[in-house]
C-alpha cells in the first residue's frame, strides 16, 4: 500500500482515463431510457399460440409491427423475444411523437388481438408518459441524486473533521459521483435503459459508496489518534479494511446477483434496471471509495498546499 | 444471568424461529366461519399496483386549457363518487399544479378498465326537454326543461306486482314546479318530456297520465335502474375529459415479478449462507441465524406486527430493499467475524475477542449506515410529504415532480421503508442477537478452539 501511495498521481491519471473511458461506453451506446424518463409509450404483451419450431420472430415481428403501425396510424417499434414456456415477450415502444393515449392503447391492443386470431395477447405492462412529465420524473430523479451526493459529502465533512473534513468531503464526492458513473456505464454497456428502478439502485451505489470510504477513513483516523504518520496511517488502514470491503462488496453483490439471474432467467427488465448497474456500482466503489477516494483524501490534506495541506 | 450464558443460543434461536414464523404465517383465531387476525401474515399482506395489477391513468381536460380550482375539485368529486357507485374500490386525486387528475384502479374483477374509463369521462348532463325531437347529427332540438340542477337526487324503485323498474327523480321546489307547468302545458300540447343524458335518449315521460311524476320508465333491468340512478346522482363532469399517461400492471405480470423476487431472496440468502460459511465458519452459522433473523423482523416490519408501524402495502421496490438489506446485514457480520478473526490471530483470548470484535464492529456500522439513514429519513420525509399532496413543503419544486406520479412515490417510499427496516433489524439481529449467540457458543468447552472461529492455535 506504501507503494501505492507513492505513485498515487499514477493511480489518479490512472482513474481519471478509466473514467473517461466509461463516459464514452455511456455516449457510444447512447444510453437509452424507458418511457418514465424520456417520454414516449412502452407496452408488454405476452403471446402464446402456434409457436413452433417453424416461427420466425423477426419475420412475426415485422407483420405485428405493421398491424400496430396501421392501427395507430403512427411509427412504433415491437420486439418479439422467447420467453419461457414456449411463449414470447412482445414489446412495443412508441417514443417517436407523443405517447399513447389510453384509447390508443385500447385500439392497439384490439388489433393486435384481432391480427392472429390462433395468437392469445395478454396484456402484461405498459407506461405512457408525456415528454413534459418524463422530463420532469428526470430533473427531480437528477436533483435527488445531487442532493444525496451533497448529504454524504457534508456528512463526510462532519465525520472525518478532526482529519481534515473539506479534503475527506471532497474526496468522499469524487469517489460517490465516479461510482455513479460506472454504474451507469456497465448498465448502458448491458443495453439496460435507465428507468425508474435506477433511482434506488444509483441511491444504493451511494450507500455502499460512503460507506467504503467511512471504512478506510475511519481505521486512518484511528491510527493517527495513535501517532502514526500520515502515510503509514492511511497505508495500514487500506490493506487492513481492504480485505472487509471485498468481503463486503461479495456478500452485497451476491444478494444483488441473485436478483440479477432470477430477473434474467425470468424475463423482467425491471429488476434487472435495478440490480445490474447497482452490482457493477458496488464493484466499482471497491476502487473509487475504498481507494481512490482515501489516496485523493491524502492528496487534499497531505500531499499538496491545498485545503491547508502540507508538502509532504 | 452467567448460568444462562450457554443456554443464550437456543433462547436466541427459537425467539427467532418463532419470530420468522409468526412474520410468515400470521396469527389467526377460527370461531366457527369467523377467521379473526390477531397478526397479519405474508398472505394478508396488501400488494401494491406492481405486484397485484393495477392501473394509474391521468385524465385531462380535453380542450387543453387551465381548470378554475373549483371546477377541479368538483369533477374530482364527481370522479370519486363514479368510482364509488361502479365498485372499483379505485381512487380519484387531483393533481392542482398541472390542472389534472389522477385515477388509481386496482386490479378490476371483471379484468377490464376500459368500461370504467368510459363511464368516468362521460359527461352525464341531464336535460329534461319538450318532445324527442333530433337534428341530422341525432343532437336533441328540444326546448330545455329541467337541468341537473333542478334535480335533487335519484332513487331507482320497482313494482312488484306489474314488474316495472323505474327510476325516480327527486326534484328541488322550483324544479317541481318548472317541471309540473311544462308537463300541463305539453300535455296540452299533445307533446311529451323527454330525458336525456349527453345527448343520448334515456326515457320519455308521457304527459297524457292523469297525475305527471318525474319517472323515468324503460326496458331496464333492477340493476340498470340502479347504475342509472347512480349516475344520476354522482352528477355530471363540469369539464370534458380525456385519458392520457397511463402506467399499467396486470395480475399475472405482478404474480411473476413476485414469484421472480422470492426466488431471488432465497438465492440471495443462498449466496450469501454459503459466503460466510466459507469464510468464518462458526460466526458464520451464527451470521445466517442472524440473517434470517433480520429477514424476519423485517417481514414483521412490513406485516403491522408493531403497533407503532402501519402495515405497508408490498411492492417490488420494498421486496428489492429488503433484500439489499440483507447485503447489509450480511457486511455487519462479516466486519464482526474479520474482526474476530483478527483478534485471534494476534493471540487474544477468546472471550475478549469476542466482546471486542462486536464493539469495534459497532463504530464501523455507525459510521457507515448512519449517513444512509440520515439519507433515508430526510428522504422519507419528502415522499411523504409529496405523497400526501403537501409538495408545495417540499423546497424544490422540480424534486417534487419526481413524485407527481404517485405510483414513483409509493415505490420509493417501500424502497426506503425496506431499507430502514433492514438497517435497524440489521442493528438488532448482527449487533444485539448475533452477539449474545456468539458469546454462548464460545462458553462451551467443545466450540472453544479459535480454529472454529477462523483463528490459529497458539502454542
Amino acid at each position: 500500500m506504501h507503494e501505492l501511495l507513492n505513485r498515487r498521481h499514477s493511480l489518479f491519471s490512472a482513474a481519471l482515463a478509466l473514467l473517461l473511458g466509461l463516459c464514452a461506453i455511456i455516449l457510444w451506446r447512447n444510453w437509452p431510457s424507458t418511457a418514465y424518463f424520456s417520454g414516449g409509450t412502452d407496452l408488454e404483451y405476452r403471446l402464446t399460440g402456434y409457436i413452433d419450431a417453424s416461427f420466425d420472430p423477426d419475420d412475426a415481428a415485422g407483420q405485428l409491427e405493421t398491424i400496430a403501425a396501421g392501427a395507430l396510424d403512427r411509427t412504433v417499434r415491437v420486439e418479439l423475444l422467447p420467453a419461457d414456456g414456449g411463449s414470447c415477450r412482445l414489446l412495443v415502444t412508441a417514443s417517436d411523437g407523443e405517447e399513447l393515449s389510453y384509447p390508443e392503447y385500447l385500439t392497439l391492443t384490439n388489433a393486435l388481438i384481432n391480427s392472429f386470431p390462433g395468437w392469445v395477447f395478454t396484456p402484461m405492462s405498459g407506461l405512457s408518459q408525456s415528454s413534459v412529465d418524463a422530463g420532469q420524473a428526470f430533473a427531480g430523479s437528477a436533483l435527488l441524486t445531487a442532493a444525496a451526493v451533497l448529504v454524504l459529502t457534508l456528512f463526510l465533512m462532519g465525520r472525518f473533521r478532526r482529519i481534515g473534513g473539506l479534503a475527506a468531503g471532497l474526496a468522499g464526492a469524487a469517489g460517490l459521483l465516479c461510482d455513479l458513473v460506472a454504474a451507469a456505464a456497465f448498465a448502458a454497456l448491458a443495453k439496460l435503459p435507465l428507468g425508474s428502478e435506477s433511482l434506488p439502485a444509483m441511491l444504493a451505489v451511494l450507500a455502499f459508496g460512503v460507506y467504503d470510504t467511512s471504512a478506510v477513513l475511519h481505521e486512518t483516523e484511528l491510527r493517527l489518534g495513535e501517532g502514526a504518520d500520515p502515510r503509514a496511517a492511511l497505508a495500514e488502514a487500506l490493506r487492513s479494511r481492504l480485505r472487509f470491503l471485498i468481503i463486503c462488496t461479495l456478500t452485497a453483490g451476491s444478494a444483488m446477483l441473485a436478483v440479477t439471474i432470477a430477473g434474467y432467467l425470468v424475463g423482467i427488465d425491471a429488476l434487472l434496471r435495478f440490480s445490474f448497474p447497482l452490482t457493477a456500482g458496488l464493484a466499482a466503489a471497491l476502487f473509487f471509495s475504498a481507494i481512490l477516494a482515501p489516496v485523493c483524501w491524502y492528496e487534499l490534506r497531505f500531499g499538496r498546499h491545498l485545503l491547508g495541506g502540507k508538502e509532504e | 444471568m452467567k448460568k444462562l450464558e450457554k443456554a443464550w443460543i437456543f433462547i436466541d434461536a427459537v425467539l427467532i424461529l418463532l419470530l420468522a414464523f409468526v412474520a410468515v404465517n400470521g396469527i389467526h383465531l377460527q370461531y366457527g366461519d369467523t377467521v379473526r387476525t390477531i397478526v397479519r401474515g405474508v398472505g394478508d399482506l396488501e400488494r401494491g399496483s406492481d405486484l397485484g395489477g393495477g392501473l394509474e391513468l391521468i385524465l385531462e381536460p380535453a380542450d387543453g386549457l387551465s381548470p378554475s380550482p373549483m371546477d377541479l375539485q368538483s369533477t374530482s368529486e364527481v370522479l370519486q363518487r363514479r368510482l364509488d357507485y361502479l365498485e372499483t374500490g379505485g381512487s380519484a386525486e387531483v393533481d392542482q399544479d398541472q390542472g389534472r387528475f389522477i385515477i388509481r384502479l386496482p386490479q378490476q374483477p371483471s379484468g377490464s378498465y376500459a368500461e370504467i374509463i368510459q363511464v368516468l369521462t362521460e359527461r352525464s348532463a341531464l336535460t329534461l326537454r319538450d318532445g324527442i325531437g333530433t337534428d341530422e347529427n341525432s343532437a336533441p332540438t328540444g326546448e330545455i326543461l329541467l337541468e341537473e340542477k333542478d334535480v335533487l337526487s335519484a332513487t331507482a324503485a320497482g313494482d312488484t306486482e306489474t314488474g316495472a323498474v323505474t327510476v325516480e327523480l327527486n326534484l328541488t321546489e322550483d324544479g317541481q314546479n318548472k317541471f309540473d307547468s311544462a308537463a300541463s302545458r305539453l300535455a296540452g300540447a299533445g307533446r311529451n318530456i323527454s330525458v336525456w343524458i349527453d345527448g343520448r335518449l334515456i326515457s320519455v315521460i308521457y304527459t297524457r297520465e292523469e297525475e305527471v311524476l318525474p319517472v323515468l320508465t324503460g326496458e331496464w333491468t333492477a340493476a340498470d335502474a340502479r347504475l342509472l340512478a347512480d349516475r344520476i346522482n354522482a352528477r355530471a363532469l363540469p369539464l370534458d375529459l380525456t385519458a392520457e399517461n397511463f402506467s399499467l400492471f396486470s395480475p399475472l405480470q405482478g404474480q411473476r415479478t413476485l414469484e421472480t423476487l422470492l426466488l431471488a431472496a432465497k438465492l440471495g440468502l443462498l449466496f450469501l449462507a454459503v459466503i460466510l460459511q466459507a469464510l468464518y465458519r462458526l460466526p458464520g452459522a451464527v451470521a445466517v441465524l442472524a440473517l434470517l433473523g433480520q429477514a424476519a423482523l423485517m417481514l414483521a416490519a412490513y406485516t403491522g406486527f408493531f403497533p407503532f408501524l402501519p402495515a405497508q402495502p408490498l411492492t417490488t421496490a420494498g421486496v428489492l430493499g429488503g433484500i439489499l438489506a440483507l447485503g447489509f446485514g450480511a457486511n455487519t457480520m462479516a466486519g464482526v467475524a474479520e474482526r474476530l478473526k483478527a483478534d485471534l490471530n494476534d493471540g487474544k483470548n477468546l472471550d475478549f475477542a469476542v466482546g471486542h470484535c462486536f464493539r469495534h464492529s459497532y463504530t464501523t456500522l455507525f459510521d457507515g449506515r448512519m449517513a444512509l439513514v440520515i439519507l433515508l429519513i430526510l428522504v422519507l420525509a419528502a415522499v411523504d410529504l409529496a405523497a400526501e399532496g403537501l409538495g408545495w413543503l417540499a423546497p424544490v419544486q422540480a424534486f417534487t415532480n419526481l413524485f407527481r406520479i404517485k405510483e414513483a412515490a409509493v415505490s420509493l417510499h417501500a424502497f426506503f421503508f425496506a431499507v430502514l427496516s433492514g438497517v435497524v433489524a440489521n442493528y438488532l439481529m448482527c449487533g444485539r442477537i448475533a452477539r449474545s449467540m456468539l458469546r454462548s457458543l464460545s462458553k462451551y468447552p467443545l466450540l472453544r478452539d479459535p480454529v472454529f472461529y477462523g483463528g490459529t492455535r497458539h502454542a
